[in-house]
């Protein structure tokens, strides 16, 4: 089982529920990184992660974990995969104690010790129901609850949703943790892209059930770019450049995809660096019209 | 799966607070009623009713002896609801999306539930009849065996209605728990009435309704055995239902 290269691996993956269809994703999370699935709310990305899990079926397409096929071996590879989603899902009466007793009997590779170290280390209090915890409390108990059975893989649909900063840097702070374990490999969903940008090495774009850009994060946010322009002087650039257009007040922001080719063409025209969230915007826009 | 049992009986919390409240509360008024019955009022009625002092329709003792039946059954009426409240807490938690993340499957969740559901039942079946040991030393209105009978039939009685709410549930993917108890509910009834509607006929024409209850008493206290093999048939059933119906859609569990 310790020989793959890709922890995470989606092969023409088809989910049709009617009124919305994941269509044909595919895509690979390499072993040991963190990978960041972006979209809006209702894009798929839960739809997806279900998949993965094993939870929902999908009608056609090959959804590999760890190398191997998750058709009949997803409770299996379950015991290694750490899930957080953006509510807690336990029940609210349950204590950390009664988590404990809960898990300890469900995951082979459970550890107390761990547990109790990680709710010390959360300043959660072990006899506290759970019901009474903050949004951010109940973040941080999924998340010890998640790193308590030696998981390889964390497995994240939108943990940071609804946290202020402070607590969200705190809990990309233990993800950043987490990965520093060589096999250990973070799919983290999010439409909050600024926590991405901090954490991910890989980035996976979804929007309406389809793929529109993934790769390195860096490579992606080195070959985008904002060039910046009056609106008369669009119709100069090369189409095949321009991913999308926004006019403003003093002038067009346009979102091209290769950097380097529209510097060496247009040198008298201004080219910022920019963000994963203004790709998402862009991409989502141009796909719609 | 043992994770899940474990969860499922934390989840019943409130009711094995109910079920001992209402445990001790029929078993001490039965035990009044039977000590009365020996030496109180209702042996005082009962002596004035066979000396023929009293225009009673129906003897205290016979009175006694449905009451008693009552109380014996109520314990573990009170505990009938288990799955469904363990399913309801599930729901109002949103623990669904956790389950499906645990390395378990399927079959294996279900699995859980249906020995979550023996383990409630076997355990109240288990102290009524401990009890009602208790209260066949104190009376000779039943044997501990017609005792026994009649808490077995109602044992039986609510593994048939938590078959059939399972099979609700997961057949007709029913999320309203109330349309779910009365359904059920309504087919256990439907299936009685059907059952028995000749004698229920006779005994209105007759206008002797207490002979119906009579012969239903009887029937739970003699012939317990053929509810249980009902509640084994409708369980098995319900298990396998549930099962391939889960496997298949992947739904609620």
């Amino acid at each position: 089982m310790d020989i793959y290269t890709n922890v995470i691996e989606l092969n023409n993956v088809v989910k049709d529920y009617g009124d919305f269809k994941l269509d044909n994703i595919s895509f690979t999370v390499p072993r040991g990184s963190v990978c960041g699935f972006i979209g809006q709310n209702g894009a798929g990305k839960t739809t997806t992660i279900r998949l993965m899990l094993d939870v929902i079926k999908a009608d056609s397409g090959e959804i590999k974990l760890f190398g191997e096929d998750v058709k009949d071996n997803a409770p299996r590879l379950r015991e290694d995969i750490g899930v957080v989603y953006d509510e807690m899902g336990f029940h609210e009466f349950m204590s950390g104690k009664d988590i404990n007793i809960m898990m300890k009997h469900i995951y082979k590779n459970w550890d107390e010790e761990v547990f109790f170290d990680y709710l010390k280390k959360f300043s959660l209090p072990s006899k506290k129901k759970c019901g009474d915890f903050s949004r951010g409390m109940r973040m941080k108990l999924q998340i010890a609850v998640a790193l308590s059975h030696n998981a390889k893989l964390l497995v994240m649909d939108e943990p940071t949703a609804g946290l202020d900063p402070i607590v969200r840097n705190e809990i990309l702070d233990i993800f950043r943790e987490f990965v520093l374990e060589e096999d250990h490999s973070i799919f983290i969903s999010s439409h909050i892209t600024g926590d991405l940008e901090k954490i991910a090495d890989e980035v996976v774009f979804i929007d309406g059930g389809k793929l529109f850009l993934q790769g390195n994060k860096d490579e992606i946010l080195e070959r985008h770019g904002i060039l910046k322009c009056r609106k008369d002087e669009i119709g100069s650039i090369s189409k095949s450049l321009i991913v999308g257009v926004q006019e403003g007040a003093f002038g067009v922001d346009v979102l091209i995809n290769d950097m380097k080719a529209a510097a060496r063409l247009y040198p008298e025209l201004v080219i910022d660096r920019t963000s994963l969230e203004e790709i998402m915007l862009f991409y989502v826009a141009s796909a719609r019209r | 799966m043992k994770g899940l049992i474990i969860k499922d009986l934390m989840c019943l919390r409130k009711m094995r607070a109910t079920f001992i409240f209402v445990t001790v509360s029929s078993f001490v008024i039965t035990v009044m009623a039977l000590i009365s019955a020996r030496c109180g009022n209702i042996a005082l009625a009962e002596q004035e009713y066979l000396t023929g002092g009293s225009d009673m329709p129906i003897s205290p003792a016979y009175i006694l002896w449905y009451a008693v039946a009552v109380m014996v059954l109520l314990p573990l009426a009170s505990i009938g609801d288990s799955l469904i409240l363990a399913f309801e807490a599930d729901k109002n938690s949103g623990f669904a999306p956790v389950a499906g993340a645990l390395p378990l499957s399927v079959k294996q969740r279900i699995t859980a539930r249906f020995i979550t559901l023996f383990l409630t039942c076997g355990t109240g079946t288990f102290i009524s009849l401990a009890l009602s040991f208790i209260l066949s030393l104190f009376t000779d209105i039943m044997t501990f065996g017609d005792f026994a009978g009649l808490v077995l039939s109602a044992a039986s009685l609510i593994l048939i209605f938590s078959a059939l709410e399972m099979i609700l549930i997961f057949l007709l993917k029913m999320k309203n728990t109330d349309y779910v108890r009365i359904i059920s509910l309504l087919i256990m009834s439907a299936v009685f009435i059907v059952s028995i509607l000749g004698r229920i006929i006779d005994a209105i024409r007759a206008v002797k309704p207490t002979e119906l209850i009579t012969d239903g008493l009887l029937f739970l206290e003699n012939r317990w055995f053929i509810l249980a093999a009902a509640a084994a048939v409708c369980l098995l059933v319900s298990y396998f239902v549930s099962t391939g119906i889960a496997e298949r859609k992947r739904g609620e569990i």
